[in-house]
């Protein structure tokens, strides 16, 4: 069987579980370490297993199966009012696969990218919107990340590619019944009776994304992608029916709560890029991206409650229901990001390249001031990347074609953001925000030819 | 073997290694995290094992002795949460009066007053038959206790906070301003805004005014509009809670994190429908009217009024008189703690 059939059906068989979950971290910190240490800007430039996300046409310029794994590793150290923040690292295995071959005439290609995080799935969290958070970082990158595309090459100088990228949603019901007792006299709340019942699903939400690659000359490829966007829900209904044990009477009370929260949003992009080989060992790329955040949904709970109980006033006292939150329009502006990249391939010997690598990107926040009372935290973003590896062609007879080895560092600068409140009363009050993230990553892959 | 093939090996070798660097998990860890608050509110009462020897959340609570409208001083003023003194209106051994409490943890206050007898009492055909709402504050190495009569609202000074000698007559009475409505000001409350520019909040016909002194005895009144009237009627579905009157203001001069100077004022807002609540209005710089903030500080079933405030290094403790329970009317005092997420347990 053919390397790209195996690859195939290796694909196939991971679509069809990948409903257990997906996203993109990839969105703030890149796929794969050559990627990566160009600060992203391949999209005219890849044939690995970023291609997945980058530009999925770029599979069919493989030029034969390519399998990669690494790792990846950032570390915020982001601060509000000089106070750490604590917001959890992101870390993770990334890795996929390219399975090259042909229909007839016609290049084909098939691949996978993952980014599985290593220490959870993903993260579902609402927050008022009134609580500071970095709303960039603290959940947004706390998915897995799972795609899977097919590409063809019609034409020598055009590729296409497209595929679905994967998330996970959590929709969940719990019921409780039976008796609350009050403490009181000789009966304690642990004197209750309460039946518990849980209901809870992970389910999945896709997206598409397309890529075509144009080759208009032997040094130059221009890459259009196109990745839609996608909300990952949090849905939670709960039911609490059943008796208050007041010890000199029982009332019965029911309690219902509606959540629904968009946990994570994942914003419409479109992708224009160039890459440019002035001579055989160097690359120059520049891609921009235009960012829909004008679409981003606010992460707040939109939660309705209910507490039906007919007690005599005075006996027990009783919360009122909460009033249903005014969620603020987020007003999130839509952000065009330049990225640029470089790579420099050294021939060390005649089968050792050490390929050097380095990229910036400015992303700036499409966060507008938070003078009011959200308090979505974030800045403006620039990144520097360094990178380099090696490339050691047909290193022994089990493997003709390439063993090659990626390593990454990449420095976020968040430069200080100053918040001042319009309400002199707001609880929050004024504060600024300011921090940097280091990242790490390094890939193994092997090609075959 | 040869140095290229070596060199191969080592390289390949060290590509492997890397494959094996994953980690293990740990768990989320910014639930703790420190983040801003103007420790301003909303505020959540104090838990059993934050109040030494009371039943919490109550510092003052005595059946008949009808402890309430407690106005507390930080006495060492280090930040931290050390020794107190409240003085509250309270009704012992048939004196009513203003009593006087000490506390070591800046809640946890001895419910037998020091001294027993009211440190100050209704004395003056002015004051009428008894006095209310004391608002301490030191100031110059005295301490100045302002407080609620008949009349309108006087001042007494003191050495030790203990024997306090009055000022004759009210330092301010009646006026004819339209929005006072005749009535005498009450509910003093008392704020440096800048060396020798103090203000002095009051209530009046169910609104809040200012008045100016530069020394502190002598005040005038501060425009001819109150700086805080009740709320628009908004929505019948969902009336603010501070829609029928505001009262017992308690202003506080506060600084925010960017260096802005901000007057804080906290009052008693009173609904249509006999509810009360804590309410926060605030104003940046010394001068102009309040601006509320966009919910109450303070909210309870139990009809919640008179506020105390003070802050401490990254909290702040809010003092309130409130029903003594759900089936007892009799007031109490309670306190109650911002940021809700920092706790105070007892060493």
């Amino acid at each position: 069987m053919s390397a790209w059939r195996v690859g195939a059906l290796l694909g196939c068989a991971v679509s069809l579980v990948a409903s257990v979950g997906a996203a993109s971290p990839a969105d703030t910190f890149g796929l794969g370490s050559r990627s990566s240490s160009m600060a992203g800007a391949v999209s005219a430039d890849t044939r690995d297993f970023s291609a997945n996300y980058y530009n999925p046409s770029g599979l069919a310029l493989a030029r034969g199966l390519d399998l990669s794994v690494g790792y990846m590793y950032a570390a915020h150290r982001l601060k509000m009012n000089g106070a750490d923040s604590q917001v959890d690292p992101v870390r993770g295995i990334v890795g996929g696969l390219v399975a090259p071959g042909s229909f007839g005439f016609i290049p084909f290609a098939f691949g996978i990218a993952t980014h599985l995080a290593d220490d959870r799935l993903s993260r579902a969290r609402a927050s008022r919107q009134e609580d500071p958070r970095w709303v960039m970082y603290d959940n947004r990158t706390q998915l897995l990340f799972l795609s899977a595309n097919v590409a063809v090459r019609p034409f020598e100088w055009l590729s296409v590619g497209g595929g679905m990228t994967y998330l996970a949603a959590t929709r969940g019901a719990f019921q409780i019944t039976g008796t609350a007792v009050l403490p009181a006299g000789q009966k304690s709340e642990y004197d209750s009776q309460l039946r518990h019942e849980v209901d809870a699903d992970l389910t999945s939400v896709r997206y598409p994304q397309f890529g075509i690659t144009l080759r208009p000359d032997d040094r130059l490829d221009i890459a259009v992608t196109y990745r839609h966007q996608a909300e990952i829900r949090l849905d939670v209904d709960a039911e609490l029916a059943g008796q208050v044990d007041a010890t000199l009477l029982k009332v019965p009370a029911r309690y219902t709560l509606d959540s629904n929260t968009v946990n994570a949003f994942i914003p419409r992009q479109v992708v224009l890029g160039e890459s440019y080989r002035p001579v055989d060992e160097l690359s120059i790329n520049v891609d921009v991206t235009w960012v829909n955040w004008a679409a981003w949904k606010s992460p707040v709970s939109r939660s309705s409650t209910s507490l039906d109980v007919n007690v005599p006033p005075g006996i027990i006292e009783l919360p009122p229901n909460p009033k249903p939150t005014r969620i603020e329009d987020p007003d999130f502006r839509n952000r065009i990001v330049p990225r640029l990249g470089v790579e420099y391939r050294l021939a060390v010997a005649r089968d050792l390249k050490v390929p050097l690598r380095a990229g910036y990107l400015f992303e700036r926040s499409p966060v507008p001031p938070q003078n009011g009372v959200t308090n979505y935290v974030d800045t403006d973003r620039h990144a520097l990347s360094l990178g380099g590896g090696f490339v050691l062609e047909e290193p022994g007879a089990v493997l003709p074609g390439n063993l090659r080895f990626d390593a990454h560092v990449q420095w976020s600068i968040l430069p200080t953001r100053v918040t001042l409140k319009d309400n002199p009363a707001d609880y929050i009050g004024d504060y600024r925000a300011s921090g940097d993230i280091l990242t790490l990553g390094a890939n193994v892959s092997l090609g075959f030819e | 073997m040869t140095p290229a093939r070596y060199l191969r090996r080592v390289l390949a070798a060290a590509s492997l290694c890397a494959l094996g660097c994953a980690t293990l998990a740990n768990e989320a860890g910014d639930s703790t995290a420190e983040r801003p608050n103007a420790l301003a509110g909303p505020f959540r009462l104090l838990r059993a094992e934050e109040l030494g020897g009371f039943e919490a959340p109550y510092v003052l609570k005595k059946k008949l002795a009808d402890f309430r409208e407690a106005t507390v001083l930080d006495v060492d003023e280090s930040g931290a949460l050390g020794q107190s003194v409240a003085y509250a209106m309270g009704l012992l051994s048939s004196k009513p009066g203003i009593y006087r409490f000490v506390a070591s943890d800046g809640r946890s206050f001895d419910e037998t007053p020091q001294p027993a007898s009211p440190v100050l009492e209704a004395s003056e055909a002015w004051e009428g038959v008894s006095l209310d709402a004391p608002e301490a504050v030191k100031l110059a190495g005295e301490i100045l206790l302002f407080y609620s009569a008949e009349g309108g609202i006087g001042l007494a000074r003191s050495s030790d906070g203990i024997t306090f000698t009055k000022q004759p007559g009210p330092v301010l009475g009646p006026s004819g301003a339209p929005w006072e409505g005749g009535q005498a000001p009450r509910a003093p409350s008392f704020v440096e805004v800048a060396p020798g520019d103090y203000r002095l909040f009051y209530e009046a016909n169910g609104r809040i005014g200012e008045a100016r002194s530069s020394e502190g005895s002598s005040w005038q009144r501060l425009g001819a509009d109150p700086v805080l009237e009740p709320a628009a009627a908004g929505d019948p579905a969902d009336p603010p809670f501070d829609a029928a009157g505001v009262g017992d203001p308690e202003a506080w001069q506060a600084q925010s994190a960017e260096g802005r100077r901000i007057t804080r004022v906290y009052y008693t807002g009173r609904s249509s429908d006999g509810q009360s609540a804590i309410g926060l209005a605030a104003r940046f710089g010394a001068e102009g009217t309040l601006t509320r903030a966009e919910a109450p500080a303070f909210t309870n079933p139990r009809l919640p009024r008179a506020p105390a405030v003070v802050p401490y290094r990254g909290l702040t403790l809010l003092f309130v008189t409130q029903q003594a329970s759900a089936s007892e009317q009799w007031p109490a005092v309670a306190a109650a703690i911002a940021p809700g997420n920092v706790s105070i347990p007892l060493k």
